[in-house]
C-alpha cells in the first residue's frame, strides 16, 4: 500500500507532461468502459446550437463598425478614451520616470495624514501632551496671568459634568 | 481574398481598414455567435460578447501571429469576454437577488415553455462550467482537438482533455435522464 502511494506521488511529481497526455488521450480513445461513460460528438451536436440555427445576424457588422469607429457619445468612445487616457498615464509614468515621484509625493503624503490624525485622535481622547487635564481627580491650577504686564484676576471654571474648563482672565480694576 | 479559414496575411495587412474587417466578420460571425450562446445560455449577452470581441479583435489585429488560426484567436477572445461577461452578470443577479428577496414572486405564465433541446441546453447550462462548456462546444461544433482547444483555454492539452473528458460524461448523463 505504502508503495502504490509511493508511485502515485512520484507519478504526480514527475515532469513527463506530454507523455502523460499521450496516454490519457489514447486511454480514452481505446478504453470500451470509459468511451461508454461519454457522450459522442454527434450527441453533443444535438443538444448545442450550431451555426446555421443562430439566425439572422444582420446586425453584428454595425454595431461593430460603431464600435471600431467610435461613435460619439458612446461606449466605444468612453472605452476608447478610457485607454488613451491608460495609455497616456502608462507613458507619463514609465517613460518620464515620474512614477517614482508620484509614489514618493504618496507616501509623504499618507505619512503626513496618519501623523495628522494620530495628533488629533490624542487631542480629542484627552493623551496629548498639551491637553488640560478634565479628570474628576485633576484640576487645573493657575499660577499667574498677566494682562497688559500686570496680574490679572483669574477665574477657573468647571460646568458641572462637562470636560470643558473655562478660564478667566480679567484686568485688575485700578485704585484711585 | 479568401476569409474563410486561417486569413493571417489577410488580416494583419487589415489593421486600418474597417471595411475590409467587414470580410473576416462576415465570414466568421455565424459560428462564432453559435460558440457564445452555448456558452453564456442567451442571445442578447451571446451578442454583447461577438460585438465585444470582434472590436477587440480589429484593435490587436497587430498583435496576430499570421502562423496561427485566426479563428482560434477570435474564439479565444470570445472566450474571455465570456468569462467576463459571466462574472458582471454574477455580480449583477448577486444584487438582484437581494432586491428580489423583498419582491412577490413572479408568474410564470408568461413563460414560454422550452422544447426539448431548450430543456436539454438548460441542464446543460447548470451541470457544466464555463471551461467544460468551451470545451464541448468547441471539440462538438469546430471539431477542435485537445492542442486547440488549450489555446483557446489558456491552459495545457491534458487539462483541456479533463475539462472535455467531463462535459462528455456529464452530457451522457444529462442524456440518459432526459431520453
Amino acid at each position: 500500500m505504502r508503495h502504490t502511494k509511493f508511485i502515485e506521488i512520484l507519478w504526480a511529481a514527475a515532469p513527463f507532461y506530454s507523455w502523460k497526455d499521450a496516454l490519457f488521450r489514447r486511454h480514452i480513445e481505446n478504453c470500451a468502459s470509459c468511451s461508454q461513460g461519454l457522450a459522442s460528438r454527434e450527441d453533443a451536436r444535438r443538444v448545442l446550437i450550431q451555426k446555421d440555427e443562430v439566425g439572422d445576424l444582420a446586425g453584428l457588422w454595425p454595431a461593430v463598425k460603431n464600435g471600431i469607429c467610435g461613435t460619439p457619445g458612446g461606449v466605444s468612445e468612453s472605452r476608447r478614451i478610457g485607454r488613451d487616457v491608460r495609455e497616456g498615464s502608462r507613458f507619463l509614468f514609465q517613460k518620464t520616470g515620474l512614477g517614482w515621484a508620484a509614489a514618493l509625493a504618496g507616501l509623504f503624503l499618507a505619512f503626513f495624514a496618519t501623523f495628522w490624525l494620530v495628533r488629533y485622535f490624542e487631542q480629542v481622547n484627552g493623551r496629548g501632551g498639551g491637553s488640560i487635564p478634565t479628570g474628576i481627580n485633576e484640576q487645573v491650577q493657575v499660577h499667574y496671568i498677566n494682562v497688559g504686564g500686570e496680574p490679572a484676576q483669574t477665574f477657573v471654571f468647571q460646568p458641572y459634568d462637562s470636560n470643558i474648563v473655562i478660564i478667566w482672565a480679567g484686568k485688575t480694576a485700578e485704585e484711585k | 481574398m479568401n476569409f474563410d479559414r486561417d486569413s493571417g496575411p489577410a488580416a494583419a495587412c487589415l489593421t486600418a481598414d474597417p471595411d475590409g474587417f467587414e470580410k473576416i466578420v462576415d465570414a466568421h460571425k455565424a459560428s462564432i455567435m453559435a460558440a457564445a450562446i452555448n456558452v453564456l445560455g442567451n442571445r442578447e449577452d451571446a451578442e454583447d460578447a461577438c460585438q465585444e470581441a470582434f472590436i477587440q479583435v480589429f484593435r490587436h489585429l497587430d498583435r496576430y501571429d499570421p502562423r496561427k488560426s485566426l479563428k482560434n484567436w477570435i474564439l479565444t477572445i470570445l472566450y474571455r469576454r465570456c468569462f467576463d461577461q459571466l462574472r458582471k452578470k454574477r455580480r449583477f443577479l448577486s444584487a438582484l437577488y437581494r432586491v428580489r428577496m423583498e419582491l412577490p414572486p413572479e408568474t410564470s405564465a408568461a413563460d414560454p415553455i422550452p422544447d426539448k433541446k431548450g430543456r436539454l441546453r438548460a441542464e446543460l447550462l447548470n451541470h457544466l462550467n464555463l471551461k467544460e462548456r468551451t470545451a464541448l462546444t468547441l471539440w462538438a461544433n469546430e471539431g477542435f482537438s485537445g492542442q486547440e482547444i488549450s489555446e483557446v483555454l489558456g491552459c495545457s492539452p491534458s487539462t483541456a482533455r479533463v475539462y472535455l473528458c467531463k462535459a462528455r460524461k456529464k452530457l451522457k448523463t444529462i442524456l440518459e435522464r432526459n431520453p
